[in-house]
């Protein structure tokens, strides 16, 4: 039994009415799913107590440090100093205790002494402000927590060899996270043998995983909030 | 289901996926070749060296394109339906943050090197989120077809 033409022909109509016109490239569906991960990162931030209520808060800033309602993103990694763009970052205070900023795809120096790119990068507020007037490049050691953010269906075990590598180079103060649409048994294997924080398919229609996520980084927040 | 029908659906997604530009979605799907496909390629690479010039489809070689054509499917479902629905997060999370700081908020994505700063914006329109909706559930019908397919 063949396939329906009619079934064939609702996928096409309905296929051409779903594309959104901004986001067909494979880079452009990467830049949505940082942004989408960055979002969970503030709602975790908020429910472990970012808000006026327990005496803290949450902005969003641009590179003057200007507050902003006009969320700009990198389409490419970029340096945390740049100023060719207004793009914004997060200011989260949970209350008695540093300050942090949320960066989106900017790069950070680690043992190796080269950039590495850090998709999603929560920072020490004071050092942020100090690399952004001296025009530096962050160390990995003013890095809380960082995200490694893959938008791919079938993940490779180069992947996972890579992440392991810019985690072994980007040694971070609490923890990284390795993030991916898609998922792998091997990359997982890989991964939960080295001990390392993985989530797949951690997207919309999948509310489980992005819960379990959601808890994990707000587990992060939990413990900077302990030891500071 | 035969593997000339896998094959022709295949194409016909393949073709669909094009016209809208979104031959990425192929590419990914192609170039990469999961390891429990490998037995299938083996087996159809010994049927070729064995098999007379009348071949016979043998379950295998069906199996492979099944197995190919459900890729592209899920491919088309990740890509097409999830970008919808992670636009549609965004959107409610600006609604939220919006309400939350007492003002509109706005989302966008710009390159260091655009000279004029017009950032690609999020929208998603009510009508875009039914589309995706349906699309998901097409292509569930069409993924339990395929898969009932190979007996």
């Amino acid at each position: 039994v063949s396939i329906n033409a009619s079934l064939l022909q609702s996928i096409r109509l309905r296929l051409g009415r779903s594309i959104s016109p901004s986001f067909g490239t494979s880079t452009h569906v990467g830049d949505l799913y940082e942004a989408y991960i960055f979002s969970l990162v503030i709602r975790a931030a908020l429910n472990e107590g970012a808000v006026p209520e327990l005496g803290g808060s949450l902005t969003f800033r641009d590179p003057d440090d200007q507050l902003t309602t006009d969320l700009l993103f990198r389409r490419s990694p970029g340096q945390i100093y740049a100023t060719t763009q207004p793009y914004t970052h997060a200011v989260i205070e949970f209350e008695g205790k540093p300050p942090l900023e949320v960066h989106v795809g900017i790069k950070v120096i680690g043992r190796l002494k080269v950039q590495r790119e850090c998709d999603i990068a929560v920072l020490y507020r004071d050092r942020a402000i100090a690399c952004r007037a001296q025009r530096r490049i962050p160390k990995a050691a003013e890095v809380v927590m960082a995200i490694e953010c893959k938008h791919i269906e079938d993940l490779d075990l180069d992947a996972a060899s890579e992440f392991l590598g810019l985690t072994s180079d980007l040694r971070v103060k609490e923890s990284w996270f390795f993030v991916a649409s898609g998922d792998s048994a091997g990359v997982a294997r890989m991964l939960a043998n080295d001990r390392k924080e993985w989530h797949h398919q951690v997207v919309p229609g999948a509310p489980n995983n992005v819960n379990r996520l959601m808890y994990a980084l707000q587990n992060g927040f939990k413990n900077f909030q302990a030891k500071h | 289901m035969t593997e000339q029908d896998y094959q022709q659906t295949y194409q016909e997604l393949v073709t669909m996926l094009q016209d809208l530009q979104l031959g990425w979605v192929i590419e990914r799907v192609e170039l990469s070749v999961p390891s429990d496909l490998s037995g299938y390629f083996d087996e159809a690479q010994r049927q070729a060296e064995t098999a007379s010039t009348q071949a016979v489809l043998t379950k295998p070689v069906a199996k492979m394109a099944q197995a190919q054509l459900l890729r592209l499917i899920e491919a088309t479902e990740r890509i097409v339906v999830d970008t919808t629905d992670m636009e549609g997060e965004l959107v409610n999370f600006l609604a939220v943050q919006g309400e939350r700081l007492n003002g509109p908020i706005s989302l966008g994505f710009v390159a260091d090197e655009d000279t004029v700063t017009v950032p690609t914006m999020i929208d998603v329109s009510p009508d875009r989120r039914q589309a995706a909706t349906e699309l998901r559930q097409f292509l569930q019908v069409l993924r339990q077809e395929v898969m009932a397919g190979v007996d």
